[in-house]
């Protein structure tokens, strides 16, 4: 009885408090790992009460505003991997230092689907004029991590795959030169300190020199990357540097989507929510780069994505003008109305990550 | 609403906790029974009234019952009065639960075209269906009064706990505790932990291998032994989640006073078919028994018509889980079994010691393959895999992974599918009380946190055996 009584009214008292805790504690508008607002409370309604909706948005709500969530998921994270030997967390694993996501399986459907908008963007634009289109393709970190261990798509069939679909460009593959050392550790990216030499390959292949020596800079805070959101484990944030010399720092980088002058590395955007917009500004559909001081009357057109945005810079210095286009925010059918196509090379880098999930592409 | 959700635990449970303790005990049942239609129209705002009409009917109709047997007229006589109430209870729940897969039958039949009607099921409305014929036979049988408190009898068909998935609860072993029961510091105290447990054992475990088999299901390179994998994987899951739900509804009946019905009994160490069903969900298994294979003449007849009545017990049992015909495959597999251990099968396997283990887990394993499908060809197609008389693999890199990411928690399942924990535990107790005392509070404490981590980390979450 003594013994029952104690039991239940210390798990009330603590149950009773986290309970309170969660009923009236101010939530958290934000979640900063997973870098998304979180959801509001939902609208009451009748409709919304008949329909139920009201109910499953509250489920929704309260779940998401829960406190300490993310230190919750932390907890997760560490007796599901630790205790219950689960090799990954929603395909996110803990590999020699390195956090990386299986991207598996290869998803043929969406090599078509790029394949059908680079198809459409060279007949649109290129047919009829010099342009000199090449094609890179970057793997993910789960292409050295996963060896027998972890799942892993086929990277050289689907490397060969994309190059069938899109035979109008010209591959330039930089799989030999690129190491696992060229990643964060805990984001998806590479880090553009580490890549000069790719950087160096692929304006080789299209026929530019580059000098390839910067200055490395570092970012005060600390980097947590996407991944670490993802899994909350206690693990060393990264670096954050960013590569610069004479040339790049007399660059103009404008804006095209706000219709403003942006600076080629933003400080300030380092130290907010995605730490990775520090390249040029971050998600914005088409950016220009003018060179004053290039020799050359080159100009370069990058369709990308947020990998290019790293890389961009460094190319930038062998061009008069650079401008990358992200056709994630911007349809390909409107490319048109920023750029006129004419004898520039044309370089489509994107990460497989992204071409194997490339609903995305507009 | 349910039970492994953060609006039940922290917001529904404490708010229902503290009004059910702090008001006089004549007020208990209103209170859960106000909480119990909030519960059920958190989730169907609409059917909620369905539930009261189902009430209201279920109330008067016994009262109309006890009466008729007193007066025993010819045309209103208790019989009667119990065959039309049955009736429109079975109408209703056959409406619900069986008219898509009607209309698509008789369009298979004559070649038509019929549209389906795609009703919404009402959550529970299996296991209430059944309570509220079980109190009509019981009140009919004398074996107990008609409820003449409309409040009680509500409050027993709508309760909270046992609403959507049962047990399913004889309305004799609660009639008692409907006006007078009692909670005390240990009931409660057991209540808690039993609750813990069965949220733990479907959000640590159940949730886990119920990921697995959606993986499987989506996966693009299956393989023979990834089809093993899977049926292991779902046969854990099955009884993990409905097990779970089970020690949860029968933890909250403690809290409140209530002693509900046992509903599993470690049935994958049955040694036999016949006996796994006594041990399976046992609150469905008695219900058939006590309404329909016993009223049919049970085993006290001649042996075609025995059979029969297994046959037609576990069509029955087969329907009443699910619309399709893999449902009815599934009952029938069973009665098969049953049918032939009846008769010569069991008393051979009592002699062959290991065999008699693995010959009921092995027949389970696949009956689950039956159960989970779409639909029959799928079945049937899923089996062929298993038995590798299809075109894949016997393995692959996918399966190899998955044997990897899930076999710790598959291996933590089967161990606990045994009485292994509660031997250790009361071994436990026996040896060192204050000790075990201290590392029970200590585990329940870890299981809620964890518990809570697993929720508030993801939203796979829905209950299995809400489609019943």
């Amino acid at each position: 009885m003594k013994q029952a009584k104690r039991t239940v009214l210390l798990f009330l008292i603590v149950y009773g408090m986290t309970a309170l805790s969660v009923m009236f504690k101010k939530p958290e508008e934000f979640s900063v790992s997973e870098r998304r607002r979180l959801l509001q409370k939902p609208d009451i309604s009748f409709e919304a009460l008949v329909s139920a909706s009201y109910m499953r948005d509250m489920e929704a709500y309260v779940t998401d505003r829960f406190p300490l969530r993310e230190k919750l998921h932390g907890i997760k994270s560490l007796f599901s991997m630790g205790v219950m030997r689960k090799q990954d967390m929603d395909n996110i694993y803990y590999k020699d230092g390195y956090l990386a996501k299986m991207e598996y399986p290869m998803n043929l459907s969406s090599i078509e689907y790029a394949s059908k908008i680079f198809n459409k963007i060279n007949g649109m634009y290129f047919e009829g004029t010099d342009i000199r289109p090449y094609l890179c393709m970057i793997p993910d970190k789960n292409y050295f991590l996963s060896e027998e261990e972890y799942l892993s798509m086929d990277y050289e069939l689907f490397i060969r795959e994309m190059e069938k679909q899109n035979r109008f460009l010209t591959p330039i593959s930089i799989m030999e030169d690129i190491q696992l050392t060229d990643f964060y550790r805990t984001d998806t990216h590479w880090r553009q300190e580490r890549i000069a030499d790719i950087a160096e390959k692929i304006a080789s292949a299209m026929e530019t020199k580059i000098t390839g020596e910067y200055n490395v800079f570092s970012v005060e805070e600390p980097f947590y990357g996407v991944y670490y959101g993802q899994i909350s484990l206690p693990i060393v944030p990264d670096d954050m540097n960013y590569c610069s010399n004479e040339i790049l720092e007399s660059c103009f980088v404008y804006d095209f989507e706000n219709k403003k002058e942006i600076p080629m590395y933003d400080i300030e955007k380092a130290k907010g929510r995605d730490p990775y917009e520090l390249f040029l500004g971050g998600n914005i559909s088409v950016v220009s780069i003018d060179n004053q001081k290039s020799a050359s009357e080159k100009e370069l057109i990058v369709f990308g994505d947020s990998f290019s945005r790293c890389l961009v810079p460094l190319l930038a210095e062998g061009y008069k003008k650079t401008i990358l286009i992200d056709i994630r925010y911007l349809p390909a059918a409107s490319v048109g109305d920023f750029v006129d196509f004419a004898n520039q090379d044309v370089l489509f880098l994107y990460s497989i990550q992204v071409l194997n999930n490339s609903i995305t592409l507009k | 609403m349910v039970f492994s959700g953060i609006v039940f635990l922290y917001y529904f449970l404490p708010c229902v906790f503290l009004a059910y303790f702090v008001v006089p005990q004549k007020l208990k049942n209103i209170i859960l029974l106000l909480a119990s239609l909030f519960f059920y129209a958190w989730g169907e705002p609409v059917y909620v009234l369905l539930m009261l009409f189902s009430v209201l009917i279920c109330y008067y109709a016994g009262i109309m019952i006890e009466k008729a047997s007193e007066r025993q007229q010819r045309l209103f006589n208790s019989k009667n009065v119990l065959i039309c109430a049955i009736t429109l209870f079975t109408c209703i729940f056959i409406f619900f639960k069986y008219t898509d897969f009607i209309i698509a039958n008789i369009n298979a039949a004559v070649g038509r075209e019929f549209p389906l009607r795609h009703i919404v099921l009402p959550i529970g409305i299996s296991f209430y269906t059944f309570q509220i014929i079980s109190y009509l036979v019981d009140v009919y049988r004398r074996d107990v009064p008609a409820q003449r408190n409309f409040l009680s009898l509500a409050l027993y068909i709508c309760m909270f706990p046992q609403l959507i998935a049962g047990p399913i609860v004889r309305y004799s072993a609660v009639a008692t505790q409907l006006s007078d029961r009692k909670s005390t510091w240990e009931m409660v105290e057991t209540g808690i932990s039993r609750f813990i447990f069965g949220l733990s054992k479907k959000v640590l475990i159940a949730n886990e291998l119920g990921k697995l088999c959606d993986i499987f299901c989506e996966s693009k390179e299956l393989s023979v032994l990834y089809y093993w994998l899977y049926a292991v994987a779902f046969s854990c899951h099955i009884y993990f989640d409905f097990s779970g739900y089970s020690d949860m509804a029968i933890g909250l009946g403690r809290i409140f006073g209530f002693v509900f019905p046992e509903n599993f009994n470690y049935p994958y160490i049955s040694k036999s078919i016949t006996e796994f069903w006594r041990r399976w969900h046992m609150s469905l298994g008695t219900w058939f028994r006590d309404y329909l294979y016993i009223p049919l003449g049970g085993n006290r007849t001649s042996k075609i018509r025995w059979y029969r009545n297994i046959l037609l017990v576990w069509l029955l049992t087969g329907l009443w889980h699910g619309a399709s015909w893999n449902f009815v495959v599934w009952g029938l597999y069973f009665a098969v079994f049953l049918i032939l251990e009846k008769s010569w099968l069991l008393k051979k396997l009592n002699k062959l010691k290991i065999i008699n283990h693995l010959y009921p887990v092995l027949l389970l394993i696949i009956s689950f393959v039956i159960f989970n499908a779409e639909s029959l060809s799928a079945a049937i197609l899923d089996l062929q895999n298993m038995f590798g008389m299809g075109e894949l693999p016997f393995y692959s890199k996918e399966t190899g992974y998955q044997l990897r990411n899930y076999g710790f928690t598959i291996v933590i399942a089967m161990i606990g599918s045994t009485p292994l924990a509660a031997v250790m535990g009361k071994k436990l107790q026996n040896a060192a009380p204050k000790a075990s005392a201290v590392i029970k509070i200590l585990l329940l404490f870890l299981l809620m946190l964890l518990s809570t981590a697993y929720l508030v980390s993801g939203s796979f979450n829905p209950f299995l055996y809400f489609r019943f």
